[in-house]
């Protein structure tokens, strides 16, 4: 779900992109041997690629050194990670690709006022943070990236603490989401609160089941009487699943590069799914489908032409509209 | 895309019995149709469109289950706030996610089924529309 090209400022490799986007897909696979897999191909790599300690490099070291619990998968490789800081610390930028993990390596110890730092990636999409960097802890707002690597950082008077901070990149992300939600909510800018969202969202996915139940029974009413056939609608070529989007009608290479389906929810934006298509990411349905009507006009005269010689006149109407809604429709 | 499969679907619901059923459960396999459709064309990189389509093409009196080699997690989400419930309720597959990840799926839920019923809706009207010529 989160691309880690962006936290690795371009120097992840495939290898791990395709882990994390696989984990991204709802895979039950476990966190923990997803990042060990990509632990030892990576750390060498992105140490190699990145200057990364910091100028408190002492102070961290003694923080990993006095670290005493670590989470139970992690002693078999503890040991031979605390030897060297740097292994240490590659060890420690690799896990924290993953939020349930952010918790349990690294106990930030207050008593050094130790600040974790966090920079925004440049793109302020990436949500991915690395715990580790400490920074002093009077300098307030984020600094210019140093490092390409994404941190979380504390704002001054509040709470450093490793549980804290992920708790608030959650609240982050769930509140990201229902902004998201009331994009797609009609009538819910003016609602603030998170409960009452939650609600409109609830009633109005309630009523859109409704609606669905409703048609269909309207629909099996008219039904019978409805006497059209698909393949004079639409022209059997169309008629094929073609996911890629082909120039099945003709199209304009852009056109050919539109997601396979129209419902390429903003969220993919970040999962950076590994389909070979590019998703436009910042249109929504409606601009989809005028775009593609706009390319199509062109296109549709001829077939309304055809519509009208096959079509027996009564169905005339009701093709026309129907073929109109399915190129709006078609990728 | 889903108006093709919607479309093709409905052909295949009035094929299966046209005079012989009643109209309610021509309903019934047309609103089966609507929810299959969107789930196919959501694709299968969504979790509720997987959910939905397993819970259509899971039909009653289906004993025997191979054994899936995806293992489902169950663990029961601690669901404190009712508002959280419902919404669990009424998206598809909604049970086993964490709540960020519920979030998600439903905008894209909200999405696709506000497209089903633009479609539907069109249809419905086009074929009134072609009624009242008559």
């Amino acid at each position: 779900m989160y691309s880690t090209q962006q936290s690795e400022g371009g120097v992840g490799t495939s290898a791990s992109a395709g882990i994390v986007s696989d984990e991204c897909l709802g895979n039950t696979w476990d966190s923990l041997s997803v990042v060990q897999s990509m632990n030892f191909t990576e750390a060498n790599r992105i140490a190699s690629h990145r200057d990364i300690r910091l100028p408190l490099d002492h102070q961290l070291s003694g923080l990993v050194a006095g670290t005493a619990t670590l989470s139970p998968s992690d002693k078999g490789r503890s040991h031979e990670d605390m030897d060297s800081f740097p292994s240490s610390q590659r060890h420690r930028h690799n896990k924290r690709k993953i939020d349930s993990f952010q918790n349990q390596n690294v106990k930030v110890e207050e008593q050094h006022d130790v600040l974790l730092e966090s920079v925004k990636d440049p793109s302020g999409k990436d949500e991915k943070k690395q715990k580790n960097e400490i920074s002093n802890k009077n300098s307030k707002g984020p600094d210019a990236s140093k490092d390409d690597y994404i941190h979380v950082r504390a704002k001054r008077g509040q709470a450093t603490n490793s549980h804290s901070l992920a708790e608030r990149v959650r609240r982050e992300k769930i509140s990201e989401r229902m902004r998201l939600l009331q994009d797609l909510v009609p009538g819910c800018n003016k609602i603030n609160g998170k409960a009452m969202m939650l609600d409109e969202i609830i009633n109005y996915v309630q009523s859109l089941q409704c609606q669905v139940e409703f048609l269909s029974m309207k629909l099996a009413a008219v039904h019978p009487e409805m006497t059209f056939d698909l393949e004079r609608i639409v022209p059997k070529d169309v008629l094929q699943p073609c996911y890629g989007g082909s120039a099945v009608l003709g199209f304009s290479p852009g056109m050919s590069s539109f997601p396979p389906h129209l419902y390429a929810s903003a969220f993919q934006r970040i999962t950076q799914p590994g389909t070979p298509c590019v998703a436009p990411t910042s249109r929504d349905l409606q601009q989809d489908s005028l775009l593609e009507v706009s390319h199509l006009d062109q296109h549709l005269s001829p077939w309304q032409n055809e519509l009208h010689i096959m079509n027996p006149a009564p169905c005339e109407v009701a093709t026309d509209h129907i073929g109109s809604f399915l190129m709006a429709q078609t990728p | 895309m889903v108006a093709l499969r919607f479309l093709r679907a409905l052909s295949l619901v009035r094929c299966s019995g046209p005079g012989a059923r009643s109209p309610s459960y021509r309903a019934r396999g047309i609103r089966r149709a609507a929810y299959a459709c969107m789930a196919a064309s959501a694709g299968p990189r969504r979790a509720w469109s997987r959910a939905l389509l397993r819970k259509i093409r899971r039909r009653p009196g289906r004993g025997l289950r191979r054994p899936r080699a995806v293992i489902r997690r169950r663990r029961p989400v601690g669901g404190g706030d009712p508002l959280e419930v419902a919404l669990r309720r009424l998206v598809p597959g909604g049970g086993c996610m964490e709540y960020c990840r519920l979030l998600e799926e439903a905008a894209d839920y909200v999405k696709c089924l506000a497209m089903q019923v633009r479609l539907m809706q069109t249809i419905v009207d086009s074929a009134s529309h072609v009624n009242s010529i008559d």
